[in-house]
């Protein structure tokens, strides 16, 4: 898949739904030379692409350097941008070409360990003492996080994508360039895997 | 006592897409008369696949699962945009 490209045929802003009019009147300002414009684009999309990223990968400075990827394409690509076509779905999209791309590199693998190494592995929630539900859920989700972590690429995109980014089949296929049923698939093996994981734990 | 068999397997991955909203109202109908017919005949394995999933989406979605971007990497991310906008961007083509 070519994750850089965004594929859309269609013209004309009048009947878009507001969001994209939105994203679409943004780039196209960009595109003009107003540079506001671009970090207005920064400003809604960094936040949601360094978390999606973060969960891809497992590492912040990986994170940080994809997202960098996405934006630049961004820049490249506002002018040739079809009204139509969704930005958010298409930065996702860019995003999880560039995650993959980057887990089958082993020097940034390497690197990712070595730094889990020096900083002690993933950032773990701290609601510990609020309470017994509240310590038992932090528990849990520190568990998922690094049963996640843990999946086939694949697989651990789809469960983000599903599960923290709250995104429909169909979405999930877009951006990963995944047929519909491959990715209810993967949704159900991930599913599953941190199932067992966290029932090895005792902690379903 | 009913056990799981062959088929089960094809039934829990549509317990997955079931709380996904993934299946329309027939089958999500279908589906929850099939689970409720094996837990009467003792077996209870989607019941509990079911009850799993939700406590797993619970976790995935509960404050203590949130993520935080630690401010440096927003920072960080910024300017190094801003730099490489103000070094080589001109609009359409740029």
């Amino acid at each position: 898949m070519d994750g850089s490209r965004n594929s859309n045929g269609m013209g004309g802003d009048a009947a878009l739904p507001p969001d994209k009019r939105r994203d679409y009147k943004l780039l196209k300002r960009f595109a003009g030379g107003d540079e506001k414009a671009f970090v207005e684009i920064y400003e809604r999309y960094s936040e949601r692409l360094l978390k999606y990223t973060y969960r891809c990968m497992g590492d912040w400075q990986e994170a940080e350097d994809v997202v960098q990827e996405v934006f630049v394409q961004v820049m490249k690509d506002a002018a040739g941008f079809e009204p139509k076509a969704s930005l958010s779905t298409w930065m996702y999209r860019i995003a999880t070409f560039m995650c993959a791309k980057r887990h089958r590199d082993r020097g940034v693998r390497k690197r990712i360990i070595e730094r889990e190494l020096a900083a002690g592995t993933f950032d773990r929630p701290a609601a510990e003492n609020e309470g017994e539900k509240a310590a038992e859920l932090a528990e849990q989700a520190a568990a998922v996080k690094e049963a996640v972590a843990g999946l086939p690429y694949e697989q651990r995109t789809a469960f983000v994508l599903r599960e923290y980014e709250d995104r429909s089949y169909g979405e999930i296929a877009e951006i990963t360039g995944a047929e519909t049923g491959t990715v209810k698939s993967r949704i159900f093996r991930a599913r599953q895997a941190v199932r067992d994981e966290m029932k090895k734990r005792e902690l379903l | 006592m009913k056990k799981p068999g062959p088929g089960c397997d094809a039934v829990k991955e549509k317990v997955s897409m079931f709380l996904d909203g993934e299946l329309c109202r027939e089958e999500a109908g279908k589906l929850l008369e099939r689970i409720r017919n094996c837990a009467e005949e003792g077996c209870r394995e989607c019941v509990e696949l079911m009850e799993d999933l939700k406590k797993l989406r619970e976790a995935c979605r509960c404050p203590e699962a949130g993520c935080f971007v630690p401010p440096e990497v927003r920072e960080n991310l910024k300017a190094r945009l801003m730099r490489i906008m103000s070094g080589g961007h001109g609009g359409a083509g740029a």
